[in-house]
């Protein structure tokens, strides 16, 4: 049986690359899935709330060597706020490196943890993301060579 | 249009639309979010840079005003790697609550110390006149101030 795998690419920009799964900006997926938890609070323009880490970031993160700072629970930040500061607003995922596909799962906002019972804002519409190992390599190499 | 201009002491060139402001080509077009974006009406501060030695509010001055001329912005007072003293100070009395206020302050305290080494109490408030902490975090502000002109 063959599976679907999600793509995953990452474009140039001034503030850092831009994470993009299956043609999507992830901010921008972010915006839709988290403005019904902003709306609840009264505060829909922080759906989507993110900016991009800076590329040395970003890949110490995706290859499994994140900043120890910033680790949350064996999660590592894909997009910091939009403030700019890392730490801040830390939109998170774990990140597990199997042989033949990547897995990206357990997508947490930082201070609307999925650990509070009233408060947690869910990213089960986004699932599992599951790339082909070979793909995410080279997704990953091209950032590299950019950065 | 492009511009060039000398930020945190290298030359650098951005594209950037003719009514854009310093603030925005610095965060969003040179990779810089130290300087906050919050009032983008000049009250506030936190957007404060140094333009050729002047503390400015880089929301209120153009992109393309800023041609051919010195931005120091917040992340580049550090130098070899220290924290300039006004950093240092505002770390060790816990001057920080929120944090989105703080690049300003910071910018805003060394700008005063560069220019008054032991400013009074008087003129430490009217040098930070022109930043706003809504966290009211006033009193550990003035005590880095006080602190890092001591050092």
């Amino acid at each position: 049986m063959t599976r679907d795998f999600d793509s995953l690419a990452f474009t140039p920009g001034a503030a850092g690359p831009q994470i993009v799964v299956n043609g999507q900006a992830l901010i921008e997926r972010l915006r839709e899935v988290e403005r019904p938890f902003a709306e609840r609070e009264g505060s829909p323009l922080i759906a989507g709330g993110y900016r991009p880490l800076p590329a040395a970031a970003l890949l110490a993160n995706l290859t499994g060597q994140p900043d120890r700072v910033f680790q949350y629970s064996g999660k590592v930040t894909l997009l910091v706020c939009n403030c700019g500061c890392e730490g801040c607003w830390d939109f998170v995922a774990e990140i597990e490196q199997r042989d033949d596909e990547v897995v990206w799962r357990g997508f947490e906002q930082i201070h609307r943890p999925l650990s509070d019972p009233d408060g947690a804002w869910r990213y089960d519409e986004l699932g599992e993301l599951v790339f082909r190992r070979s793909d995410y390599d080279a997704a990953v190499r091209r950032l590299a060579a950019r950065s | 249009m492009r511009v060039a201009f000398t930020i945190n002491g290298e030359p650098l060139e951005a594209d950037v639309w003719e009514g854009e402001s310093l603030l925005f080509a610095l965060r969003e077009r040179l990779g810089l979010p130290g300087s906050k974006n919050a009032c983008e009406q000049g009250e506030c501060g936190s957007c404060s840079v140094l333009l050729d030695g002047r503390l400015v509010c880089s929301c209120l001055v153009l992109a393309v005003q800023a041609e051919g001329h010195d931005v120091v912005t917040v992340e580049g007072l550090a130098e070899d790697g220290r924290l300039h003293r006004v950093q240092e100070a505002f770390a060790a009395t816990g001057a920080v609550q929120c944090g989105f206020c703080t690049p300003g302050f910071v910018v805003a305290a060394a700008d005063l110390l560069e220019h008054n080494a032991a400013p009074s109490d008087d003129e430490i408030r009217e040098a930070l006149s022109g930043n706003l902490c809504r966290c009211t975090g006033y009193a550990k502000i003035f005590e880095a101030v006080r602190l890092a002109a001591q050092s």
